[in-house]
């Protein structure tokens, strides 16, 4: 399902994830082109979680293939590479600041300077200097800080899940502008959300998960089926 | 990919999930340990027919003798379970709650699964050995507020007063063998508690589990001498082993150390079989 000439990102072909008797995922084809944002929408418990994890290596496939850049995830590459990842809540070390968590995370490749780390936590509006617990954060606060986790090492590929849970409008809008900046500088999206504005304004092309089945949605279906 | 260097690895794994106040509340309960231990063989001493002296290691033998059999002293059992119990407590979340709640951010940071649960199982064997020593440590400063320090055993202790302590017993041969045996006792306990922390994606299971198994091989080892060497956490009871108590059959150091080696082993390799392939689905445990 590739939806323009561009090299595809991610190339799903054929998946299916069956846990116990049941099937999550069920033959889902998908191409992601480089540089756009797609997205996936469906119900609660339809399978965009899922896809999401198999696309990012955590889950792996019952069927089918998937890669990334490229490399087959789970023969080539484990995991994809230069990706970022919001999957639904984020979770951080709650005794320690949010510049704290984020360094943390940072000493496993050691690719990035604090002063990097700070730039990325000022980037999606929270202070580096805030030497608060996150346990003290609100929800708003912490998502914030996952979507800052997920763009630390400057990934070329952010999948991003219920990204806007928790914002407030302010910051739904800060996240949006913070989206389109990211993919004018070439980066792929690839984001699942329940919310109809989020896919609206932000994606070149939508998806709709329903029952473990992806389906492409037509621009013109978009206001009808969402 | 670039493979994150192991030694990096340990160090993140070590600052991640360490807390400044483990080694105080651990060294804390250790210099309890080791005090009351010293009131206990200054009393043993004073109340002895022999013309005997105790020193440092004579509490230092009672604090890591752990419960003899036919002996159902709580006192005496407590003194053995209760620091094992602190470090099961400490080490319950090492694995399990970061995969629930930062796996998808870590591993992948990582590279591999594998990689991720080598990680876990070095950072484990090196807190243990931090804990063991640290413990031995303050449990000879904390009873050396009652006794005095020597570089040899006691009469007390090498008079065979309380204990038929064997020939060739000294300071560096019961040192040894006690960190040996704590150490590894503690290292194949809490390597099966993080295992079964990660199949049953449930942190406070595998520690009920676990001190659970604890206390029974206490409880089934005080009048079935001939189970002891089968029960699981005995190895660290000295007081259980044919050294000490010929009554019990077939419980040497060495079988111990092997004991350990095998369960070590067996919780290491369940752990890498489930973990190469492990689908990471976080905190919900919501599989859509």
């Amino acid at each position: 399902m590739q939806m323009n000439g561009a090299n595809p990102v991610i190339e799903v072909e054929g998946v299916c994830k069956r846990i116990g008797k049941q099937l999550i995922l069920d033959d889902v084809r998908l191409e992601v082109p480089e540089g756009q944002i797609y997205g996936i929408t469906g119900p609660n418990g339809a399978g965009k979680s899922m896809l999401l994890r198999v696309i990012c290596g955590l889950v792996l496939p019952t069927d089918g293939r998937v890669r990334v850049f490229g490399e087959e995830i789970g023969r080539e590459a484990e995991f994809p590479q230069e990706t970022g990842a919001l999957i639904e809540t984020p979770g951080f070390l709650r005794h320690y600041s949010g510049f704290r968590n984020l360094w943390l995370l940072a000493m496993i490749r050691a690719q990035i300077t604090k002063e990097e780390i700070a730039s990325t936590i000022r980037l999606v509006g929270l202070d580096p200097d805030d030497r608060r617990p996150v346990r003290t954060y609100s929800t708003g606060m912490r998502q914030r800080l996952g979507i800052a986790q997920a763009l630390m090492e400057k990934p070329r590929l952010l999948v991003l899940d219920e990204l806007t849970k928790g914002l407030d409008r302010e910051g739904v809008r800060d996240v949006h502008q913070l989206l389109k900046g990211l993919k004018s500088e070439g980066k792929t999206i690839l984001l699942a959300s329940h919310s109809r504005e989020e896919i609206q304004n932000l994606c070149d092309a939508v998806f709709l998960m329903e029952n473990g089945h992806l389906e492409f949605l037509q621009p013109q279906l978009y206001r009808s089926r969402l | 990919m670039n493979r994150v260097a192991f030694h990096r690895l340990l160090r993140w794994n070590l600052r991640s999930s360490l807390r400044w106040w483990w080694p105080v509340a651990a060294g804390a309960l250790s210099s309890f340990i080791g005090w009351r231990s010293a009131l206990q063989a200054a009393e043993y001493a004073s109340s002895a027919q022999a013309q005997v002296t105790a020193n440092v290691w004579d509490a230092f033998f009672i604090s890591f003798a752990g419960p003899g059999v036919w002996d159902s002293s709580l006192v005496r059992m407590l003194a053995w379970f209760v620091p094992q119990l602190l470090f099961f407590y400490f080490i319950g979340d090492l694995a399990n709650e970061e995969l629930l709640q930062r796996g998808y951010a870590v591993v992948p940071l990582i590279g591999s699964r594998l990689r991720w649960w080598w990680g876990k199982v070095a950072t484990l064997l090196l807190l243990t050995l931090g804990y063991t020593a640290l413990s031995l440590l303050t449990v000879l400063a904390g009873s050396m507020a009652r006794l005095p320090w020597s570089w040899q055993l006691s009469t007390l202790l090498s008079s065979g007063t309380l204990w038929p302590l064997p020939e060739g017993m000294d300071v560096g041969v019961l040192f040894g063998w006690t960190f040996s045996l704590s150490c590894s006792t503690l290292f194949a306990m809490a390597s099966l508690q993080i295992v079964l922390s990660i199949l049953w994606h449930r942190s406070f299971h595998s520690f009920a589990a676990i001190s659970a198994i604890a206390l029974s091989s206490w409880l089934l080892g005080i009048d079935k001498p001939r189970l002891v060497r089968w029960l699981p956490g005995s190895q660290s009871m000295l007081l259980r082993h044919t050294f000490f108590d010929p009554n019990v059959p077939g419980f040497s150091l060495e079988w111990s150390l092997f004991y350990d080696a095998v369960l070590v082993l067996l919780a290491i390799g369940l752990g890498t079989w489930y973990v190469r392939r492990m689908d990471i689905f976080g905190e919900s445990q919501d599989i859509r």
